[in-house]
């Protein structure tokens, strides 16, 4: 069951922006929800294994409930330098 | 150990050295420059974004664990976040230790870890390649 009114930011980052087709949005969601099944409800033909999720700045793996994380990014293969 | 850590949109302007560090014996720099070919493809630059917060947190978590196992005295770290010209440094890392091992150690492991792990992306939009119609000679 979804908290009513509670929202999660979602940030998706480079090629997984592209992806999804948005860079920023907020999603109501339950604390029991995992990145994977809010990201199958936000974009469906997204493939999770095309990329890293992160909860509030921290790596988790995609079948972690998100709890009361504020912000989920979306972070494909780095490539900074 | 004093680090600082910046992102910025405008051109790496090389921060003045620290003062004071008497037990400083090694000072070493890096700057990773935008090449014209990439994957063999001419490039006039390329475009840097980075999710800042985490990628700060990232770069914190690094430093201290390699902190344990290079001490040095100090690290400056700036990345370019936007486009990048060809020829312009998108990184500048500099790293000052009382010996050349640790610091040599500290600057190579926290670039590969960067690349590893810190949330910064580049991406070659095409508009970018530099094709005989652009003007390649």
């Amino acid at each position: 069951m979804q908290c009513e009114g509670v929202q999660i930011r979602i940030l998706a980052f480079a090629s997984a922006s592209e992806q999804i087709g948005v860079r920023e949005t907020d999603m109501e969601y339950s604390p029991a929800d995992t990145p994977r099944q809010i990201l199958a409800r936000l974009c469906p033909a997204f493939d999770p294994a095309s990329a890293r999720v992160a909860l509030d700045c921290d790596y988790v793996g995609w079948d972690t409930p998100v709890g009361n994380a504020r912000e989920l990014a979306v972070l494909p293969p780095v490539s900074g330098g | 150990m004093h680090f600082s850590i910046l992102f910025t949109n405008n051109p790496i302007v090389v921060p003045p050295a620290p003062a004071g560090a008497r037990e400083t014996g090694a000072v070493v720099e890096f700057h990773g420059v935008v090449r014209e070919l990439e994957n063999g493809v001419p490039l006039l630059g390329l475009q840097y974004e980075a999710y800042e917060p985490m990628a700060r947190r990232q770069l914190e978590s690094i430093f201290e664990s390699l902190q344990r196992v290079a001490p040095v005295h100090s690290v400056e770290f700036i990345h370019r976040v936007g486009w990048v010209p060809v020829g312009e440094a998108s990184l500048y890392l500099r790293i000052t230790a009382s010996h050349r091992g640790e610091a040599f150690l500290f600057c190579k492991e926290t670039i590969d870890a960067m690349k590893r792990n810190v949330p910064i992306w580049k991406t070659f939009p095409s508009k970018n390649l530099l094709t005989p119609q652009a003007g390649l000679t």
